[in-house]
């Protein structure tokens, strides 16, 4: 016990000046997370302005109870986790691809390139989908008018279809991200010591070989952590995607509400600041607790790649 | 040494780059050609790459009803995002330097501190009284620069697993017998040897704070003319959505709304708010990006 | 792992602990006197017009305009405060765009930051009544003391309209109240174009039946068959029915203009299921564009631009103008159902004092005068004489020269103004405006709840859930592109298991303890 906290003693000042870098970026959480925590208790009061959030009347959580009492529960719910899982796996393939294809180029191209590919992430969702409309709209959409009739195909009312919109969502989703999450993975190769491809080659490795059982493998910690920070927010969806890209068509509902668009829509005219406060506070706890569980299973297999 | 399967690697890496690139570029320039298209043409053709009659009226009709302006806050937003991304680049690195310190005590529970905040943060209303009325940002350079953007779990987190993953603990333990303070470990040896990451991280955190416009939104009431880029541009938009949407406008109103090419501004704006990352990025991939990005291929 | 979790939780208990001081703390340092006092000290060195002490108080006006604040915001606020300085106030005008707006006032408001008047367009009068962002402006007889022209400028009627449980929160302004129930604006060179002369408009608009309207229609897409025939969905159902929408939402309405407090369910009414049926008809028969549900583009380009004879909107007078100053060709307006008021549009968004308030007493009395001011009126509404506007030899008033509706340095929405009636009516409107607007309101049908404010908050989960339903069905069904038949009962059986029922009793014992009340 004694030796215990001498040496802690003893780390704490080989340390000091490792706190004091951290100062500024702890003080920073704490002023743009911490403080205004307590105000999360909003969401368990009947909000008046004129008693302060704290002053509020306790309700418990009747706040909550319009994310449950509800047929569509199960389907807003479903949506979320369905797209989020797709996402995850779907983005992180492509963009690993792509990082490994850039990061094994010469040339000039190879830097137009990545400039190129990261451009659809500066447009904003509105305007993405308006672009998304023109090549869909049924009187002037590129697909009904030039691409489906080359093909000899029927033209077809994308937005009253719902049983489409997985497949354009998911595309539309990587057609934004790739190229920003492919600079992550990227950047993670790029710390790679190159000498080891070296001896690879010189022991005969195919440069498919060599991306098979030293790239990817290396790449393993750095897919681990996004993916337990995506699960995190697993039940938090892209409100501009599942809102704009379909362009809010009831129709879609079935494949497009999920519990964030569901929120705005029932909130839109209420204005309740308590109620959409609940849908926050049980978006995170959900991800906290299958964040922390998942982080859990991570230390059992591989102690590095852990979240905490 | 070339050999051929690093041709054939090439010529199928190339092909494959092209074609994603193209699928990256086709409906940017879509949006590009809209925008200088004539506003009663795409509404009678729709949307066309080669449009039957061409127009810049809405980049005209933007500068001109937005007077002296659209320049200051590109302005206001090439200072944002440069001030940002350095103070965040700064905060981001130590904070993630210290929680990548094997031996650091209280390592576990301030990473969680960190992580915590990935997840839960008090809400909207809190978060703006807590800036407003302690911290007073409001109507100031602050309100853009401070509320959200100045730091984020994520990114420290990312940053710490590259140092741990990549920089031998050994080499720091080594640096620090040998009489290195912690301030001369970071800055001589993790950071030189973490420019990928730290590229990343200020790539991200430059996009973030040039295309936010949601802290202009909240915390520049009075001020407007703070505004950014984004700023401008989104209170346009809105303003010209709102418009359209009531029927019950009033007749000056009316006029001025007819005066707006309002299908092809949109794009224009659009293209308005990317067209200096086009132009500036190359020139930051040359100097700032090179030295890390083709240093680590060639090293 | 959980040694970590738990010393991580103390840190966070002593967080806590340490904001929520700070926060139980804030309501004493937000007391109304500290801050009035505070912002009386300023103007000290202004002559003061009258021997009274020259306390002069700062009174914050927040509302919306389309753009945001206006470029010479300054110069016009320094021109209203010369005439108010006569009543001891001062303003601040604290002009947003729509965007914004709402959500600034919602942060200012819960944080406590000083706002005295607030118009509430683009905000939500119901909702910041029923979140307590408001004060009772009959609390020490305010308004009875300091108010007294408010209340002959918009009479009796229209303020008690807008009382919530009995107690008054907001001012209603002078506008068009009544709506003229279906109404379709045509392009005359279509109804020249098939031969059709319309009778004489009376203020402005032509009534005929929806017989006669549907026989236009059809003769419109013969003669015209690449030409949307009508653009449905600017208005929809509810502008284009005789029911009255309780609370401004369709989950509840009260029959035949508002007759009896009768709530029913509009779903299950025949009216309902007959317009669907016809938009239906319209639909199969080709008049309505496929893409009309994602499309939108606004209706007077698709005029200009020869895409669409017509489209359905609101009428009122002074709209056949307004549809040929925006679209930029002749309109002829037909109506085919009654003017109503309907219960809720009087209190649609008026103007309130919040809780936030430095000085009640100043802030009524700045009220008073915008709402009888024409002086005052005309520099809110239009900006300065010589410089924003003109008024003409006729009376009307007209941008000055040099300026466009593109760079006037001022102007702001008008009809949403405390009292529009006192400022000049705008060129290419009839110079009777005013009194058609007043005569209008006056002979419409009322609807017996007329004052009648819903408070959604007991049913908000169910609210939420048949929100989400109809959004989920209108377009589909309001607009034609399904069979109403099988559409409806499928949109109301959905409904009424997401709570409908309980929304429409809930409407119908508040408006069963309203009636008691006001009896």
């Amino acid at each position: 016990m004694a030796a215990k906290r001498k040496k802690l003693a003893a780390n704490l000042k080989r340390y000091w000046t490792v706190y004091v870098l951290m100062l500024p970026g702890l003080a920073y959480l704490f002023i743009n997370n911490y403080m205004p925590l307590p105000g999360i208790v909003v969401a368990f009061k009947k909000y008046n302005a004129k008693l302060g959030i704290f002053g509020s009347e306790w309700i418990g959580f009747q706040n909550f109870k319009y994310l449950f009492l509800t047929s569509d529960a199960w389907i807003i719910t479903r949506n979320t986790i369905l797209y989020n899982a797709v996402f995850i796996v779907v983005n992180t393939v492509f963009a690993i691809i792509v990082a490994i294809i850039l990061s094994e180029l010469y040339g000039k191209m190879k830097k137009a390139y990545q400039s190129v590919i990261l451009l659809p992430n500066l447009i904003s969702t509105v305007i993405v989908g308006y672009l998304v409309y023109a090549f869909l709209s049924n009187g002037s959409g590129f697909l009904n008018n030039s691409i489906l009739p080359m093909m000899g195909k029927e033209p077809i009312s994308w937005y009253s279809e719902a049983k489409y919109w997985p497949v354009i969502l998911v595309i539309v989703n990587a057609w934004k991200s790739v190229g920003y999450s492919c600079i992550l993975f990227l950047a993670t190769i790029l710390g790679i010591d190159r000498s080891i491809y070296e001896s690879a080659k010189i022991s005969g490795a195919t440069k498919l070989q060599q991306i098979w059982y030293l790239t990817i493998p290396l790449l393993k910690s750095t897919v681990v952590m996004l993916t337990l920070m995506a699960i995190g927010r697993i039940f938090y969806s892209d409100f501009g995607l599942f809102y704009q890209i379909p362009m809010n068509q009831g129709p879609l509902y079935s494949t497009t509400n999920t519990i964030d668009t569901y929120v705005y829509r029932g909130l839109l005219q209420l204005g309740n600041i308590s109620m959409s406060s609940a849908a926050g506070v049980y978006q995170s706890l959900v991800g906290f607790v299958l964040v922390l569980g998942a982080n859990t299973l991570v230390r059992f297999v591989d102690r590095d790649s852990a979240l905490i | 040494m070339i050999t051929t399967e690093d041709k054939v690697y090439q010529a199928i890496g190339n092909a494959v780059m092209i074609l994603l690139s193209l699928a990256a570029i086709i409906p940017i320039i879509l949006m590009v050609t809209s925008s200088f298209t004539d506003n009663n043409t795409l509404i009678q053709n729709g949307y066309s790459f080669f449009p039957k009659k061409w127009s810049a009226y809405a980049y005209e009709w933007i500068f001109l009803s937005n007077r002296d302006t659209v320049l200051k806050a590109y302005g206001i937003s090439a200072i944002l995002t440069a001030v940002g991304t350095i103070l965040s680049l700064i905060i981001t690195t130590t904070l993630a330097y210290g929680i990548s310190r094997q031996g650091l005590p209280f390592r576990g529970a301030i990473t969680f501190y960190i992580f915590f905040t990935m997840l839960f943060n008090g809400g909207l209303v809190p978060t703006y009284m807590n800036y407003t009325n302690v911290f007073h940002v409001k109507d100031t350079f602050f309100g853009l620069l401070v509320p959200g953007l100045l730091m984020n779990a994520f990114n420290v987190l990312l940053m710490k697993s590259y140092f741990v993953s990549s920089i031998p603990g050994e080499i720091l333990d080594a640096a620090y017998i040998d009489g290195a303070g912690e301030f001369a470990v970071l800055r001589k040896i993790t950071v030189p040897m973490a420019k990928p990451i730290i590229a990343t991280i200020a790539m991200f955190t430059g996009i973030a704070y040039w295309n936010d416009w949601n802290n202009g939104f909240i915390y520049l009431v009075k001020r407007t003319d703070l505004y950014s880029i984004q700023n401008l541009l989104n209170r346009l938009m809105q303003s010209i959505q709102a418009l359209t949407q009531n029927t019950n406008a009033s007749i000056n109103a009316v006029e001025g709304l007819s005066q707006i090419p309002k299908e092809t501004v949109r794009m224009a704006m659009a293209a308005l708010g990317i067209l200096p990352i086009v132009i500036v990025y190359p020139f930051i991939q040359n100097n700032f990006v090179k030295g890390i990005t083709l240093g680590g291929v060639k090293g | 792992m959980i040694k970590r979790a738990l010393a991580f939780a103390l840190a966070l208990a002593m967080i806590i602990s340490l904001a929520a001081c700070k926060g139980s703390a804030e309501p004493t340092s937000q007391d109304p006197p500290s801050n009035g006092s505070a912002a009386t000290v300023a103007p000290a060195n202004e002559t003061a017009p009258e021997a009274a002490p020259a306390e002069i108080k700062k009174v914050i006006v927040a509302f919306p305009t389309w753009v945001g604040a206006p470029p010479d915001t300054g110069i016009v606020q320094d021109a209203m405060n010369e005439i108010l300085s006569k009543v001891g106030v001062e303003i601040e005008l604290q002009i947003s765009d729509p965007g914004s707006f709402s959500q600034n006032m919602t942060l200012a408001l819960s944080s406590g930051e000083q706002i005295d008047v607030m118009g509430s367009l683009m905000a939500n009068y119901t909702s910041l009544v029923t979140q307590g962002y408001l004060l009772d402006l009959e609390k020490d007889d305010l308004i009875g003391t300091y108010g007294k022209g408010i209340v002959d400028a918009v009479g009796q009627e229209y303020i008690d309209a807008c009382r919530v449980g009995g107690i008054l929160y907001g001012l209603p302004n002078n506008r068009d109240m009544a709506v003229g129930r279906f109404c379709a604006s045509i392009s005359t060179e279509c109804l020249e174009g098939i031969g059709y002369t319309p009778k004489e408009a009376l203020y402005d608009r032509v009534r005929i039946t929806p017989e006669e309207f549907d026989e236009i229609l059809a003769k419109i897409h013969d003669k015209y068959p690449d030409k949307e025939t009508l653009r449905v969905g600017l208005v929809s159902y509810m502008q284009c029915n005789t029911a009255d929408f309780i609370g401004g939402n369709a989950f509840g309405v009260l029959l035949d203009y508002g007759k009896t407090l009768k709530v029913e369910n509009t779903f299950e009414t025949q009216e309902y299921k007959d317009w669907c049926k016809k938009v239906y008809g319209y639909n199969q028969k080709g008049y309505i564009n496929p893409d009309i549900a994602t499309d939108t583009t606004d209706v007077y380009s698709l005029l200009g631009a020869g895409r669409v004879a017509g489209f359905l909107e609101q009428g009122k007078p002074g709209i056949q103008m307004q549809d040929v100053a925006g679209s930029g060709i002749p309109m002829t307006v037909f109506q085919m159902k009654d003017d109503f008021v309907s219960s809720s549009a009087v209190a649609g968004f008026p103007w309130v004092v919040p809780y936030t308030t430095a000085d009640s007493v100043a802030t009524m009395k700045f009220l008073n005068e915008i709402y009888t001011s024409e002086e005052l009126t005309n520099l809110f509404v239009y900006g300065i004489e010589g410089k924003h506007y003109i008024v003409k030899d006729d009376g009307l008033a007209a941008y000055a020269e040099g300026v466009n509706a593109m760079n006037v340095g001022f102007s702001t929405i008008s009809w949403a103004a405390p009292n529009q009636f006192l400022a000049h009516v705008w060129e290419g409107n009839s110079p009777n405006l005013w009194n058609e607007l007043r005569e209008f309101n006056n002979n419409a049908a009322k609807s017996a709840a007329l004052g009648f404010t819903f408070d959604p908050t007991p049913i908000a989960t169910e609210m939420t859930a048949v929100q989400n339903t109809y959004d989920e069905y209108q377009k589909s069904i309001e607009y034609g592109f399904v069979d109403p038949e099988t559409a409806i009962p499928e949109m109301n059986a959905k409904m009424l298991s997401a709570g409908l029922q309980k929304i429409i009793d809930e409407k119908q014992k508040q408006l069963d303890e309203w009636a008691a009340l006001s009896a």
